[in-house]
């Protein structure tokens, strides 16, 4: 008996072990994320009396947002109309719709660990599968890890396992973004090379090299750059423009052919 | 436990988890303010509680966490960690005529030093647990020791205010 709590003790902490050492291969398990059914909904109940606290705000993102949806309306209507005037009504432009955007609540969030994650009230049935990309209305969010039927878990771009390729808008300078651990609003864009031109106040956007992520989203604004004298690669620190303090509504990118590309990959590399 | 007992810790136990669940694991200031109140629930169990029933209770408690915060197994870890090393602590600081009968550790039974240097103990062992397994692949251990500084202080401060203001 003076043994039998050591010998449970060794066995309860081995299993705790166990999953903690093999993160990655348990990611996906929804049923030990807060994608699982139960989790889910105690934090959806949770999320609709905190979003109350912040409806003004988000009221104000979704006018904006709105607007801007708007003029590129306008905007877009003006040039098919210039477009057709010019090949005089035959054109027949085919829509790109290869991205298909969901629109999801926030309902868990968290910012204050290294490897933070966000929990979304949309699921495998509205058409959600890992490694699909997350955005706000500002810019990247993070890449979903776990699916139950009505629930996503994203890690969030504050992770410390999170990497994103990316590029400067200005230059097509490729690099991979990492989080520091630290500042909830800033990155390190990682792997640029010296010989680039890299200035502050650059914007970062995705490099759409995955397809988790079309090309052109905003990701970060340049505020540190300097060339390291140790290696042969830039020391870059980003500010990210999404605010993950009062994220709340985001949209999930679904990319049609992700399957078909994969494939394709797959053949090409063999 | 009687059936009184039993109903005043499981009515602390649901308190505790659903605060730190949806205060203390979601706190925006910051960036590593993470105070684990929930500790006090493994800290106030009787002290006669069945030691394989204890570390079960742990393991519960942090699987449950770890389901809602996303961190895979490591508040089991730490959680189960601290409940074993709870009694051999509780030998150690409580003097022997208080020992012989059982008890539930807090301010009132044991007084204040001793209740401070026994929860203090376990309450920066648990930080530096979950902050570390946390940190795991990822060499950060200055942030460490500044989260484990930071948020053992606060959670020892809420549990003895609490503790202070029922009294």
């Amino acid at each position: 008996m003076r043994y039998g709590g050591t010998f449970l003790f060794i066995i309860l902490e081995s299993f705790s072990l166990i999953i903690v050492v093999n993160q990655n291969s348990f990611q996906h398990a929804s049923f030990l994320s807060s994608s699982n059914q139960v989790a889910a909904s105690l934090l959806n109940v949770e999320g609709s009396v905190v979003s109350y606290f912040g409806l003004v705000d988000t009221n104000q993102q979704l006018a904006s947002e709105n607007a801007i949806l708007q003029n590129r309306v306008t905007q877009l209507q003006g040039r098919l109309e210039l477009l057709k005037d010019s090949t005089h009504g035959e054109l027949q432009i085919a829509p790109d719709q290869a991205y298909h955007y969901v629109s999801a609540k926030v309902i868990g969030n968290s910012i204050n660990r290294l490897q933070n994650f966000i929990t979304l009230n949309k699921g495998r049935l509205d058409g959600i599968k890992p490694e699909m990309g997350v955005v706000d209305n500002r810019g990247v969010v993070g890449i979903v890890t776990a699916v139950s039927d009505h629930f996503t878990v994203v890690m969030s771009l504050l992770n410390s396992k999170s990497q994103l390729s990316c590029k400067i808008k200005r230059t097509n300078d490729f690099g991979s973004l990492v989080w520091n651990g630290v500042d909830t609003d800033y990155a390190n864009l990682l792997e640029v090379p010296k010989h680039a031109d890299v200035r502050v106040n650059d914007t970062l956007i995705t490099s759409g090299f995955s397809a988790i992520f079309p090309e052109g989203i905003p990701v970060g604004i340049v505020t540190q750059s300097q060339k390291s004298s140790s290696t042969s690669y830039y020391y870059i620190v980003v500010k990210l423009t999404a605010n993950f303090r009062t994220l709340t509504y985001v949209n999930v990118i679904q990319y049609q052919n992700l399957e078909e590309l994969k494939t394709v990959q797959k053949e090409g590399e063999q | 436990m009687s059936g009184n007992l039993f109903l005043k810790h499981l009515i602390r136990f649901v308190f505790l988890m659903v605060l730190q669940v949806v205060v203390f694991d979601n706190i925006r200031f910051l960036g590593y303010i993470n105070p684990l109140l929930y500790i006090w629930f493994i800290l106030g169990l009787p002290s006669s509680i069945n030691r394989s029933l204890l570390l079960i209770l742990a393991f519960l408690t942090g699987i449950i966490l770890d389901v809602f915060a996303n961190t895979l197994g490591m508040y089991a870890f730490a959680t189960v960690f601290v409940a074993y090393f709870r009694s051999p602590l509780l030998k150690l600081v409580v003097p022997r005529d208080h020992a012989s009968s059982a008890f539930e550790p807090s301010i009132k039974t044991l007084g204040f030093p001793i209740f401070l240097k026994y929860a203090a103990v376990l309450i920066v062992l648990l930080h530096l647990l979950l902050f570390s397994l946390e940190a795991f692949s990822f060499v950060r251990y200055d942030l460490v020791l500044v989260k484990t500084i930071v948020n053992s202080s606060l959670t020892l401060l809420l549990v003895l205010s609490i503790q202070k203001s029922k009294a």
